[in-house]
């Protein structure tokens, strides 16, 4: 469904990525681990079409998505929610759910998915007038999914969701992350510094340091790789 | 000082605010959104007079309905300046834009005060229609029709602006790219298209009030620096982010200016008005009402 | 680079013993005119390319310091002092208003500074204009002793003052200071330099000799309405000529002042201030496009390598 191909990605003149190369498969979750600045998130803004690649491809589905810019990339079914979720910070739930489906295609089934948003996510529809930036860590970052979800897309892309959230919440976010995936057949590419919750929930998993994709395998695999071990001992103990 | 005389001045500087916050509306829309400062707004306000004083002139068509041609052919003023100037200046960072862009537009005010000289030369021109001497008394207070109908189609303007921006799926894209122009792309969002459309809109709003300028008062080639001071000031009084905002602080600057010409007299309100611009700027550059 | 230095030091003082000599070669007053207005003009425009080229900042307000400078030389000079004290006493006046204002004003960073300086120079422009609507002349006897080539070789010695000191700025570790905070106000004040301190002494310098040039500006008009030095064209003309000419460098003002001024001749025979827009359009050619100004192409042409793109 996605396939990432040998990509070089540049910080002006610094090399971020070095010639990765990942897919992932419809109705898959895809985790991307590793340590802070190894790429990862460089690597999902590329996907997404913020960050043009210096060589390599990505295809989505057929298109050609490293040629496009970013807004079209999204008409194409791929949704990213950034590190930070940016929500419209001075603009309401309801405001950001509804930009969320801007494009056309999204539009046309925007009630629908409003309803069935707000029926994981009840606390959106409380607080649907209710000014983005004033809602607690939690609820914004479920209201950056839901908004990402109006666009219905077919593949999400995920960075860090877990951030500065507080563990009970993160299972939480886990939890609707799976049911998205088994009750929508969204494909999910997940950044995450949880690596055990990253690698429980997906099926397979790639290892990335210093730019360089180092690993891949399934989430059980990679879970027992010694790398993954020596390095994540303290993350391991999170859940 | 009787009452009825200051009353009588305050109304004016009302009738006058309503224009600034008009011209201010453009002005903080381009700031908002693209983070430009375009100082040749008020080059586009004098345009926008001209433009409506020459259909009078030539063709007899009342200003008022001279409004159906030149807001949309302002509106196309904009989308080339944008396209051909500002649009290149866009991908730049923070600082190196807006310095480039003020010098951009300081470049284009200059040519077109030049060319507006060179055409029409340097002498004031007003419109003056069968009605423009008409004067509403209200309680023994004066309303200059014109002027009166210049408030309306100024406030008009900005209360349809404000629903546009809130209700409309454009105006939201506008409203959004403001606030994240990242986030805007990732909800698929041509953010590119929306700055095209936001300085079009802000041109269009700079000529209009470039005619009501023209019937109520005066124009000459010269009055854009000043055009673009007074929305620079009410910009800065009223903060960005509220288009409602900036047309009451539009009012308080025409309010202000007739105050203190009530006090120390005309001549220097031009200078009380820059000095309360120079204090907000100091104290507090996100304006009175901005975030 | 030595070489090359020298040559072009070399170079520049050819020209300056030229132009010392050009009223050996002519009495013409009309072609003196036009060499004092060049080299007001690079003064000028030099004293502004002090702050905008080297430090970065945009100060629309220039023409304030220029009107300053003149207006205390007028009254100074008119009140019997000595011309060249009043002339240094007015770059003085200059200089210390620049620091008044300068040190609050760069709290406004950017666009509000460059707004903040201009909303500044308008209020000075109105309150003298409301203040001196009439125009200032010259007590008789001070026409009658006036003597345009005196006038010449002080512009001439101004504009080289000008030029030296921002070419000794340039090379000085102040002038690194300012070039490191134009290009990344945030990243040099992490490397420890003292932006406030380099914004200062860029605009002291720039200020100081904005108001030598109104000085010189008061002592050549006969008569002129006192708030013309604080017109806003002063600034303009500055930004113009500094930026099509190449601002940042050293020989841009110059190049752009005797470019400006040949330009207006020119056009002047056929159409009234056709120059301006000419020079607008240029000038947006050079933002958008040719950030070295004229010097960048001339330094292209020749295929070296080009000045840095500023801004």
């Amino acid at each position: 469904m996605l396939e990432a191909a040998d990509l070089d990605v540049f910080h002006g003149d610094l090399q971020a990525v070095w010639r990765a190369s990942l897919r992932v498969e419809a109705r898959e979750i895809v985790a991307l681990i590793g340590p802070n600045g190894a790429g990862k998130s460089t690597l999902l803004r590329t996907i997404a079409g913020l960050q043009r690649p210096a060589s390599g491809s990505v295809t989505f589905e057929g298109h050609a998505l490293h040629r496009e810019p970013a807004h079209r990339i999204v008409e194409y079914g791929v949704a990213l929610i950034p590190e930070g979720r940016r929500l419209f910070a001075g603009m309401t739930v309801q405001e950001n759910l509804l930009l969320g489906a801007y494009t056309a295609r999204a539009r046309a089934e925007r009630d629908r998915t409003l309803t069935w948003i707000t029926e994981i996510f009840p606390v959106l529809a409380e607080r649907h007038r209710q000014i983005a930036g004033t809602l607690s860590g939690s609820e914004q970052q479920m209201l950056a999914i839901g908004r990402a979800l109006m666009a219905r897309p077919t593949l999400l892309l995920l960075d860090e969701p877990s951030l500065g959230l507080a563990p009970v919440i993160v299972r939480r976010i886990f939890e609707v992350i799976r049911r998205i995936n088994t009750d929508l057949g969204v494909s999910v590419l997940l950044v995450e510094q949880n690596v055990k919750a990253a690698l429980d929930l997906a099926q397979r998993a790639y290892l990335m340091d210093g730019g360089h994709i180092v690993g891949h395998g399934t989430g059980q695999e990679l879970l027992h790789d010694e790398r993954v071990q020596s390095a994540y001992l303290d993350f391991l103990s999170v859940s | 000082m009787g009452l009825q005389f200051v009353a009588q001045n305050l109304i004016f500087g009302l009738l006058t605010g309503a224009l600034y916050g008009l011209a201010a509306a453009g002005l903080s829309l381009v700031f908002g959104v693209l983070r430009v400062l375009n100082v040749a707004h008020g080059e586009l306000v004098m345009l926008g007079g001209y433009a409506s004083f020459w259909l009078f002139a030539l063709i007899g068509l009342d200003p008022f309905l001279s409004l159906i041609v030149t807001v949309p052919l302002m509106f196309a003023v904009g989308l080339g300046l944008h396209q051909g100037l500002f649009s290149r200046v866009q991908r730049l960072e923070e600082e190196p834009r807006i310095k480039n862009s003020l010098l951009i537009g300081f470049g284009l005010a200059l040519a077109f005060h030049n060319l507006a000289i060179r055409l029409w030369t340097a002498d004031d021109r007003a419109i003056n229609t069968a009605y423009s001497g008409t004067v509403i008394t209200l309680g023994g207070l004066l309303f200059p029709l014109v002027r009166l109908a210049g408030l309306a189609i100024a406030f008009g303007a900005i209360f349809a602006l404000h629903l546009f921006l809130q209700r409309t799926a454009a105006g939201q894209a506008i409203r959004a790219t403001a606030e994240d122009w990242e986030a805007a792309l990732l909800m698929g969002i041509d953010i590119r298209r929306t700055y095209l459309l936001a300085f079009a809109l802000s041109s269009a709003l700079a000529g209009t009030a470039g005619t009501l300028v023209a019937v109520g008062y005066s124009i000459n080639p010269a009055i854009g620096l000043e055009w673009t001071l007074k929305a620079l000031i009410v910009v800065v009084l009223a903060g960005l982010g509220s288009m409602p905002g900036t047309f009451f602080g539009g009012i308080f600057l025409g309010l202000a200016e007739s105050t203190s010409a009530l006090l120390i007299g005309s001549a220097y309100r031009e200078v009380v008005a820059l000095v309360i611009f120079l204090l907000v700027l100091m104290i507090r550059p996100q304006g009175l009402f901005g975030r | 680079m030595n070489v090359r230095r020298s040559l072009r030091a070399g170079g520049l003082g050819v020209v300056v013993v030229a132009l010392a000599l050009l009223p050996a070669w002519t009495s013409r007053a009309d072609v003196l005119n036009q060499a004092f207005l060049v080299l007001l003009y690079v003064t000028l425009a030099g004293s502004w390319n002090a702050l905008a080229g080297y430090a970065g900042q945009i100060n629309l307000g220039h023409s304030a310091f220029f009107g300053i400078g003149a207006f205390v030389m007028r009254y100074l000079w008119i009140a019997g002092v000595h011309p060249y004290l009043g002339l240094a006493v007015s770059g003085g006046a200059a200089l210390t208003a620049g620091l008044i204002i300068g040190i609050p004003a760069f709290r406004l960073r950017g666009a509000y500074f460059a707004i903040g300086t201009l909303g500044l120079a308008e209020i000075l422009r109105i309150t003298v204009g409301n203040a001196l609507p009439i125009v200032s002349t010259l007590p008789a006897g001070f026409i009658a002793g006036y003597d345009l080539a005196h006038r010449y070789y002080l512009a001439l010695v101004l504009a080289v003052l000008t030029t030296a000191a921002l070419a000794w700025l340039m090379r000085s570790r102040l002038g690194l200071g300012m070039m490191a905070l134009r290009e990344d106000e945030d990243a040099a004040e992490a490397t420890g330099v003292d932006v406030l301190k380099h914004k200062v002494i860029a605009l002291v310098v720039s200020t100081g000799f904005a108001g030598l040039a109104g000085g010189l500006f008061a002592f050549y008009h006969v008569s002129y309405y006192h708030q013309l030095p604080f017109s806003p064209i002063w600034t303009f003309d500055a930004l113009l000529i500094a930026f099509v000419g190449g601002v940042g460098t050293l020989v841009g003002p110059i190049v752009g002042a005797v470019f400006y001024v040949l330009l207006k001749e020119v056009l002047a025979q056929s159409l009234v201030e056709l120059h301006l827009l000419v020079f607008g359009a240029l000038f947006i050619l050079v933002v958008l496009a040719l950030p070295g100004g004229l010097v960048e192409v001339a330094v292209r042409l020749r295929r070296r390598p080009t000045t840095q793109a500023l801004l």
